[in-house]
């Protein structure tokens, strides 16, 4: 090797180390921003549920409070969702890929998790238990919880949430944990289905948007992560029925085939 | 209303609340009382401050902010109640981002305050 081709060897180097160290303070200021301005609004919001659960409120205020609660709640969640999208599209974001994860504990965690929430009248469990996998265990699990959670949000007017959630091997490579919200979802129309899948951030269908707040972000975060897991999120849907959710998923995600 | 340090001896389940925000911890406090008016709570805002508690006390729950303020701190924390005798399932790790936690690490995103009820409902049975 030359000289010269050492020099630019070496510069080569010194740039990729300072790019390195340019990504990591990014990813920490994402980090410890979305932090910094979530806190705030959950006290807020952690403020307005203290006093939502005293039943000596005047007529209206209760719902007025609860109705703030929400905004707040939302807000924060748009926060997070902002930043993890960022943090995604910057690819200043890893996963933590842990082995031999029983995929079960996964999927009966975030079952008990929205059992009890008076929106949801049925919320049905059909695990696999054999399944284990190699994956983000947090990431899988955030993308479950929002898919659930937009199945017990997203319902028929005056209907409460009713919820299957399986787990099921598809073949040697992948396994599936669908979310099947029928018959009482919401469901989304064809041109909604489209809308979807054509990945764009804060779209959210003009049904939705009259039964609960939400963002937008979150159904498309999923998509990521579930992608860079290795895997595919696949709906179908049928307004006025419900949405089944698939979330499939390889047994073993590599390093390396992150993406 | 509701009070976060009424008389002891009516309380059975002594918690450690860790945030280094002293304002939202005050309310994180207040929220807690509301929900179990059965708890007494502590409150601690540095690593410092929570592992000298673990030490000198026994708790029933220990819910700690993620960062304080540096992200990763409440691992230490997390530790040294494990140490100190207390089941993992009874630690809850609060981040307001979604941070890469060990597995053994109860998560719950903050601001969720649902699943944060529920996590410390199943944690005081």
């Amino acid at each position: 090797m030359t000289d010269k081709e050492e020099a630019a060897r070496e510069d080569y180097a010194e740039q990729s180390r300072q790019l390195e160290q340019l990504l990591l303070q990014r990813q920490k200021w994402l980090g410890d921003a979305s932090h910094e301005l979530r806190g705030p609004l959950n006290a807020a919001a952690m403020s307005l549920n203290v006093v939502t659960r005293r039943d000596d409120l005047p007529d209206g205020v209760h719902a007025t409070l609860r109705n703030a609660e929400r905004h707040l709640l939302h807000m924060s969640d748009l926060v997070r969702d902002m930043f993890d999208t960022a943090k995604l599209e910057n690819d200043a974001f890893e996963l933590a890929i842990t082995p031999d994860v029983p995929v079960h504990e996964i999927v009966e965690e975030i079952t008990a998790e929205f059992a009890a929430n008076p929106d949801v009248l049925s919320l049905r469990s059909v695990p696999d238990r054999t399944i284990t996998a190699t994956l983000d265990r947090d990431r899988i699990r955030q993308v479950v919880r929002n898919v659930v959670s937009n199945a017990a949000k997203y319902r028929q007017v005056g209907k409460q949430a009713t919820i299957a959630v399986l787990l099921h091997r598809i073949d040697d490579a992948y396994f599936e944990i669908v979310v099947d919200d029928t018959p009482n979802g919401l469901g989304m129309t064809k041109s909604d289905l489209e809308a979807l899948e054509s990945g764009q951030p804060f779209w959210r269908a003009e049904a939705a948007k009259t039964v609960a707040s939400g963002t937008g972000l979150g159904i498309q975060l999923s998509r990521k992560l579930v992608e860079r897991s290795g895997g595919q999120l696949r709906y179908d849907s049928e307004f006025g029925s419900g949405t089944t959710a698939a979330i499939r998923l390889p047994y073993n995600l590599q390093p390396d085939t992150e993406t | 209303m509701f009070g976060r340090n009424r008389n002891r001896s009516k309380q059975e389940h002594l918690v450690l609340l860790v945030d280094d925000d002293k304002g939202q911890l005050d309310v994180f406090a207040t929220w807690m009382a509301a929900i179990r008016p059965d708890v007494y709570v502590r409150t601690a805002t540095s690593v410092d401050e929570a592992l000298n508690l673990i030490n000198a006390h026994t708790f029933a729950l220990i819910i700690s902010d993620y960062s304080i303020p540096d992200a990763g701190a409440g691992l230490d924390i997390f530790e040294a109640a494990v140490q100190s005798g207390i089941p993992k399932s009874n630690f809850i790790m609060l981040s307001g981002t979604t941070d890469n936690l060990p597995d053994e690490v109860r998560l719950v995103s903050k601001g969720d305050l649902v699943a944060l009820e529920t996590a410390v409902q199943q944690a005081l049975v």
